[in-house]
């Protein structure tokens, strides 16, 4: 069942006065995971936040299965749509676990006490991120791969269906990241999610998307699948350098990969 | 959070609140029996059984009694404000004051004292009212689609330091008019009554049940907006309802007991070193050991140096600060 899942029509986007998007139209399906790359400074993460209702459109609308995004209790968009922001802070002497069960919030009345459900669902989250052993541990004794892993793990636990990650493998080694992206793909895979991120690595993007999303200085340059959107004219466009686009063949499959370079010669 | 696994941190939490309800009580006592004329234990406990007569009774209902229990809530008010903030502004400086709340209630007390001197038993009613106009303009100066947390602690920077101006100029024009204000403002509470339980028994009560409610709220507020709003919380909203119950409960503690500054900064801090960031534990304990500070600081500076009373703010601040360090230092090595 691939339906629209998620859509922004006509949102235009700013902080203050200054207008990030204009006219944005983009529609997002269930399942997929959708890469939104781009340069520095070209609205990738604003994007994100639109979709997330942390920013509202200065007009256009975000639509959530046909609801405004504006429109529906925002503990009710929590129980669907989950956020990793780039530089999430916690306290440090917050565990592993304790974090987790933030993602429950939504659930809880106000009352609040945890229930069983509740229970599972953090199991759940731990496990699938492979935290179960590390779930007493005190956030600030853990490395940034594993910190990444809680705050993803929070995110789970809102047993979303929709997972918005900005940057979600910044500050983590080649390993750790390769490890974060397969279990986006499982989540994808296992869970039916769809899962909207921003990356830089553009050789991440094309191996585990499904789809990618170019934007440049507020306007979408392209948006469709890894082999319209991942080539040597798109790319160049997009980031203002020389790009080699090839494929490399291991173990019968074929990655496509690119590698940038400046004209000058060092 | 109760966990299974985590036994030792969810025992850790229960035993401190646990004391806690333990040190009030015998605070309370002490603070009960002790002062210019010792009241015996089996007096107290006549007393409390339902003895209507003799001089036991009448210092410990009319005196000694209301004088404990407005201790105890403006600790608990001052504590729990301070702690709100925090929380809400993300920094661990924030107090009452920087919300505008002492500085207001100081120069509207003053101004009731020198406009019309005669009418000084309305200063906790004018104290009241400077603090709630102070932390309004404060809002007004850091409302931007919402309250910024950043700016609202620079415009309570800036709006301290105005009101801190119209003090000095009141200290410097009228200095003999001004005598009661400056006692007042070293914070004290010679002579209170149970008008004053009264007065701030409401704030205490819906400021501590209303703020109980709010812990996942402030818990996920430390997490930063954004994560906040992605599990579903009203930021905006969330924020203002806070700070509006921390400047309530503040104001009526400051407009009672005059400018007791360090509980709210420090009580939340020895706190949190004790039971960690949760909320959940972190606000009741704040409240009670906010109360066992004011009560027992009371109860000693009235005491120590009988017949004379050093103000209770002072000497808080004399002893307390250095045990803060104290406890900051241990918990770097730890």
């Amino acid at each position: 069942m691939t339906n629209t899942f998620l859509k922004m029509q006509t949102v235009c986007l700013k902080y203050r006065d200054k207008t990030v998007f204009k006219d944005v139209n983009l529609e997002f399906l269930q399942p997929e995971i959708v890469s939104i790359i781009g340069p520095n400074g070209s609205g990738k993460s604003t994007i994100l936040k639109a979709l997330s209702r942390i920013l509202t459109p200065a007009s256009g609308y975000v639509y959530l299965q046909n609801e405004s995004l504006q429109k529906i209790p925002t503990e009710c968009v929590a129980r669907t749509i989950s956020i990793l922001p780039q530089s999430a802070n916690a306290p440090g002497d917050m565990t592993v676990r304790d974090l987790t069960a933030c993602g429950r919030i939504p659930y809880q009345n106000l009352w609040g006490s945890r229930t069983l459900n509740d229970d599972a669902a953090i199991d759940e989250a731990l496990d699938i991120t492979g935290l179960t052993k590390l779930q007493n541990r005190l956030l600030s004794t853990l490395s940034g791969g594993e910190k990444q892993r809680a705050w993803l793990s929070m995110a789970l636990a809102q047993k979303p269906k929709i997972l918005l990650l900005d940057e979600p493998t910044t500050y983590l080694d080649v390993k750790h990241q390769l490890e974060l992206m397969e279990l986006i793909v499982k989540l994808h895979r296992e869970c039916d999610m769809t899962i909207i991120m921003v990356l830089h690595d553009l050789n991440h993007a094309a191996r585990y998307s499904t789809r990618l999303i170019a934007v440049k200085e507020g306007i979408v340059v392209a948006d469709g699948n890894v082999k319209e959107v991942f080539t040597v004219g798109v790319l160049e466009e997009l980031y203002d350098v020389q790009v080699v686009v090839t494929k490399i063949e291991r173990d019968g499959c074929s990655y496509p990969i690119c590698l940038p370079y400046t004209k000058e010669n060092y | 959070m109760t966990i299974k696994q985590d036994d030792t941190r969810s025992k850790q939490r229960f035993v401190v609140l646990g004391t806690g309800f333990f040190l009030l009580f015998i605070t309370m006592f002490f603070s009960i029996s002790t002062g210019a004329v010792h009241v015996s234990f089996p007096e107290i406990t006549s007393v409390f059984m339902g003895a209507m007569d003799g001089e036991a009774y009448r210092i410990i209902y009319l005196l000694r009694l209301p004088r404990t229990i407005v201790a105890g809530l403006v600790g608990a008010n001052l504590a729990l404000a301070g702690c709100i903030l925090q929380g809400v502004l993300r920094n661990p400086l924030a107090d009452p004051g920087i919300i505008g709340v002492s500085s207001g209630a100081g120069l509207f007390a003053m101004l009731l004292m020198v406009l019309v001197p005669e009418q000084t038993i309305l200063v906790p009613v004018a104290a009241f009212l400077g603090a709630v106009l102070a932390t309004g303009i404060v809002f007004l100066l850091s409302w931007e689609r919402g309250i910024n947390p950043l700016r609202m602690i620079l415009a309570g920077v800036a709006v301290a330091a105005f009101f801190g101006g119209g003090m000095s100029a009141l200290m410097i024009f009228f200095p003999d008019r001004i005598q009661g204000t400056v006692a007042w403002m070293a914070g004290g509470f010679q002579g209170r009554s149970w008008n004053h339980v009264r007065l701030l028994l409401p704030y205490s009560v819906l400021g501590t049940v209303g703020t109980m409610f709010f812990y996942k709220q402030l818990n996920a507020l430390q997490l930063g907006d954004e994560v906040a709003v992605g599990v579903g919380i009203s930021v905006k909203r969330t924020r203002v309802i806070l700070i509006v119950a921390s400047a309530l409960l503040a104001a009526s503690a400051v407009s009672v007991a005059g400018l007791l500054g360090f509980v709210g900064l420090i009580v939340p801090h020895i706190v949190r070193l004790l039971v960690g960031s949760d909320h959940e534990y972190l606000l009741p304990c704040t409240a009670v050991y906010g109360a066992i500070l004011v009560m027992g600081a009371d109860t000693v500076a009235r005491t120590v140096f009988n017949p004379l009373e050093i103000p209770v703010g002072i000497f808080m601040a004399f002893l307390g600060a250095p045990f803060f360090l104290y406890l900051l230092r241990k918990g770097k090595h730890k």
